[in-house]
């Protein structure tokens, strides 16, 4: 098969959300001996960019977008497995992402991991009830770009100003984008905490990381 | 002397109070009211804040100052009171009883074990008042208090499982409390499954726009009207997509929460049709259930669109329902649509096996019942559905009237065979709420929510027939207010005054305050600010510390003794 069909292939196997069909197309691709990144960027990037055009335009939703970018996960894993490890595919930047200690709410933040792998940013999700030093020790092993934190509760927002403590003692924040969100957040808590920035949905979260990193 | 007993709802929004005789077989003698909770802020979490942050015994003190407030307003003697009930979610008997509250403040178990908190064991008890710090009643009075099964299903859960009966039917009920948090029970074969989801303030009219409490002015039921059949000018084809026109007639609730007729109006303009008897001045969550479900069937709103020139639904008064408005409730209704599901799953039955849908709390009492049903907030397959009232008072009262309630309530706490779904755990009310989302933020249509319920392997929803038969089994949410009547006590909050060095008057701290809970006052070149904590907003808001130039205004210190 040329590549060119390869990639094509791809691109309409994340848009139909079609899991198995998407990884073992991306092992033919290995076993014959292609480049690996080149088929994660024009291929399943570029379907899961067409899908998220759409999703931009109201004909495509959510679970849709959350299929796919799975489906995209588990193709890549194949695909990663055939490079060596730091020339894993592009991204605009690497995210750290959890909700803090003592909140267990995640579907949000869930959602925000989503869309940001949607638009080709990297993220590791650790999940919720965070510990401060687990996002600190995840930052500086990734070197990573961004540190988002996300707090449902009023009682557990103040985990999100420790964050902000706890990178700055450790040397990291100047070089960092630091991002806060969740119901019992607003703007003016971000600022107050000194945060990067305040991001009231995933939408707005693409919008203001794009802004940064492009 | 006279023997009294009273019984006592600490709920979320405000604290109930009734006084029975006891000599007369608890015949009822008078009712009291707050209009707000006396801590700062507007749901429970906010009421945890500020006992974490303050200390306990603060938030204690706060509470048992509304308390002694409203067995004043009982109008009896107080060294008659031989008993008191209290009935209420465990955040706030525990803040009542002054207990351990952190288990509750945060829900991650790597939090509580760093912290080494243990759970207090929430079980029926009688104290005697003394050991109540503050309340003012004789010390030898009994305070009875009711169990918790687990912290998520409180003495408020328990009674409403126990005064709605549904425990001894024989039937799929389903019970709910519509409010900021929608609290949720499912009965089947016996055994209860229980379940609470963080709605959000939206079915209490709250960051809605033109939202309000459910207080006298507040829009709380709407009609709508089909008037000059279809739209001018166009062909029936045509016809499909336009809304449909008509007049938009308003109930208003008066000085006595009644409602009575309000403005008719053309929604797609706000033009006064016909002159009503109430004034509105917002609109509450009943009447967003409705307008939501009546704007639906007139094709105003399809999903997530308004259909009007300005993209907004005109109600009476210059008071509009925005696109963001709809937003917000649905996400709302979604997370109660998400939570009946995934009850349903956990007691591995379909929604539309229900039978018996029962409605609690004050929402759920003035509510139009077939409004919400139309908009799925009662599972559609129900046959009935009773609005009960306020279940956590009539709990009280029946324990002030008869002690051995309080026992039955520990042997059915003891014996309930419950499973508790935690709907953050859960997988099911995750994907569905993500549909819920789409659908009523995005406009996923109903056959794409179908689609993914299959590819999540969820069950289809399925399309039933008929129209519930609905009961209501109050008229208001307090059926009987007793021989000397309503007191409503609308100064329940402290007063603090503190003097901040440096202050220099310009009250930026007052007029920033969305809820008007400070003032300034001057003597001998002294600025003073007083702070009214139940009408503050919480450490959550904090715009007035944000407000002040001099940084001199500190929250904290205001709230302090």
């Amino acid at each position: 098969m040329e590549k060119a069909e390869y990639f094509e292939k791809a691109a309409q196997h994340i848009f139909d959300v079609n899991v198995d069909a998407a990884v073992e197309l991306a092992k033919k691709y290995i076993d014959e001996g292609h480049d690996p990144t080149e088929m994660i960027e024009k291929g399943l990037s570029e379907g899961i960019r067409k899908l998220g055009d759409l999703f931009d335009r109201g004909e495509v939703f959510l679970p849709h977008l959350i299929i796919a970018s799975e489906t995209m996960t588990a193709a890549v894993k194949v695909l990663e497995q055939a490079l060596p490890a730091d020339q894993a595919g592009k991204k605009l930047a690497k995210v750290v992402l959890a909700t803090v200690e003592g909140d267990v709410h995640d579907i949000g933040k869930g959602i925000v991991a989503t869309m940001l792998r949607v638009y080709g940013f990297e993220v590791f999700d650790l999940g919720r009830d965070v510990p401060i030093a687990t996002f600190v020790e995840k930052a500086k092993e990734v070197d990573a770009d961004v540190v988002g934190s996300s707090a449902l509760m009023t009682t557990t927002m103040v985990g999100q100003k420790a964050l902000e403590k706890a990178l700055t003692e450790a040397g990291i924040r100047d070089k960092l984008t630091t991002m806060v969100g969740g119901a019992a957040t607003t703007e003016h808590w971000a600022t107050k905490i000194g945060a990067t920035f305040w991001a009231e949905n995933a939408g707005d979260t693409v919008m203001k990381l794009k802004e940064i990193f492009s | 002397m006279a023997r009294l007993g009273v019984a006592l709802d600490l709920g979320t929004s405000g604290f109930r109070g009734q006084a029975l005789d006891l000599d007369q077989n608890g015949m009822i003698l008078s009712t009291a009211v707050t209009t707000r909770h006396p801590l700062p802020g507007a749901n429970v979490m906010d009421h945890l804040h500020f006992a974490v942050e303050m200390g306990l015994h603060r938030a204690h003190e706060v509470v048992i100052q509304a308390v002694n407030k409203v067995i004043d307003n009982l109008r009896i003697e107080n060294n008659e009171v031989v008993r008191l009930a209290v009935c209420g979610n465990p955040i706030q008997l525990s803040l009542f009883q002054e207990i351990e509250i952190r288990d509750l403040a945060y829900a991650g178990k790597r939090k509580l074990e760093a912290l080494g908190v243990v759970a207090p064991k929430r079980d029926a008890q009688i104290v005697k008042a003394r050991k109540i710090y503050g309340l003012k009643l004789p010390a030898d009075t009994d305070i009875l208090i009711p169990p918790a099964v687990r912290h998520e299903i409180g003495a408020d859960a328990l009674a409403m499982m126990i005064q709605t009966g549904m425990l001894e039917k024989d039937e799929i009920a389903i019970a709910t409390d519509y409010g900021t948090n929608a609290e949720m029970a499912l009965v089947i074969k016996g055994i209860v499954y229980t379940g609470s989801t963080a709605a959000g303030p939206a079915l209490e009219g709250q960051h809605i726009e033109d939202g309000l409490l459910a207080l006298p002015g507040a829009i709380s039921d709407l009609d709508f009207e089909p008037g000059n059949g279809k739209p001018t000018g166009s062909l029936d084809t045509a016809a499909v997509d336009q809304p449909i026109r008509g007049r938009l007639k308003t109930y208003i609730l008066n000085e006595d929460m009644t409602a009575q007729a309000g403005d008719t109006v053309d929604p797609t303009t706000g033009r006064l049709l016909e002159k009503g008897v109430e004034k509105a001045v917002g609109i509450t969550g009943t009447g967003v259930i409705a307008l939501i479900s009546q704007g639906l069937e007139a094709n105003i709103i399809r999903l997530p669109r308004i259909i009007t020139s300005d993209s907004k639904i005109h109600l009476p008064n210059g008071i509009t329902f925005t696109e963001k408005d709809l937003e917000e409730a649905g996400k709302a209704i979604g997370a109660v649509r998400a939570g009946h599901f995934a009850l349903c799953r956990e007691a591995g039955v379909d929604l539309e096996d229900i039978e018996t849908a029962y409605m609690c709390g004050a929402s759920g009492t003035y509510v139009d019942a077939l409004k919400a049903h139309k908009i799925g907030m009662i599972p559609k397959g129900v046959k009935k559905i009773y609005q009960v009232g306020n279940s956590s008072l009539a709990m009280a009262r029946d324990m002030v009237h008869n002690v051995d309630e309080l026992w039955h309530m520990k042997r059915i706490a003891n014996d309930l065979r419950q499973h508790h779904c935690m709907f953050a755990n859960s997988k099911v009310f995750e994907k569905v709420y993500i549909l819920e989302l789409s659908y009523w933020t995005q406009g996923m249509p109903l056959d794409q929510y179908q689609k993914f319920l299959k590819k999540f392997g969820l069950p289809p929803l399925k399309e039933t027939a008929g129209i519930p038969e609905v009961i209501k089994t109050v008229k208001k949410d307090i059926p009987e207010l007793g021989t000397m009547g309503l007191a409503i006590v609308s100064d329940i909050g402290e007063q603090k005054t503190t003097v901040f060095e440096n202050c220099i008057g310009c009250e930026a701290c007052v007029e920033e305050c969305p809820e008007s809970a400070l003032h300034m006052q001057e003597e001998e070149g002294d600025f003073s600010i007083a702070i009214n904590l139940a009408l503050c907003n919480g450490l959550a808001c904090r715009r007035c510390e944000k407000a002040c130039q001099e940084k001199v205004f500190s929250l904290k210190k205001l709230f302090t003794i």
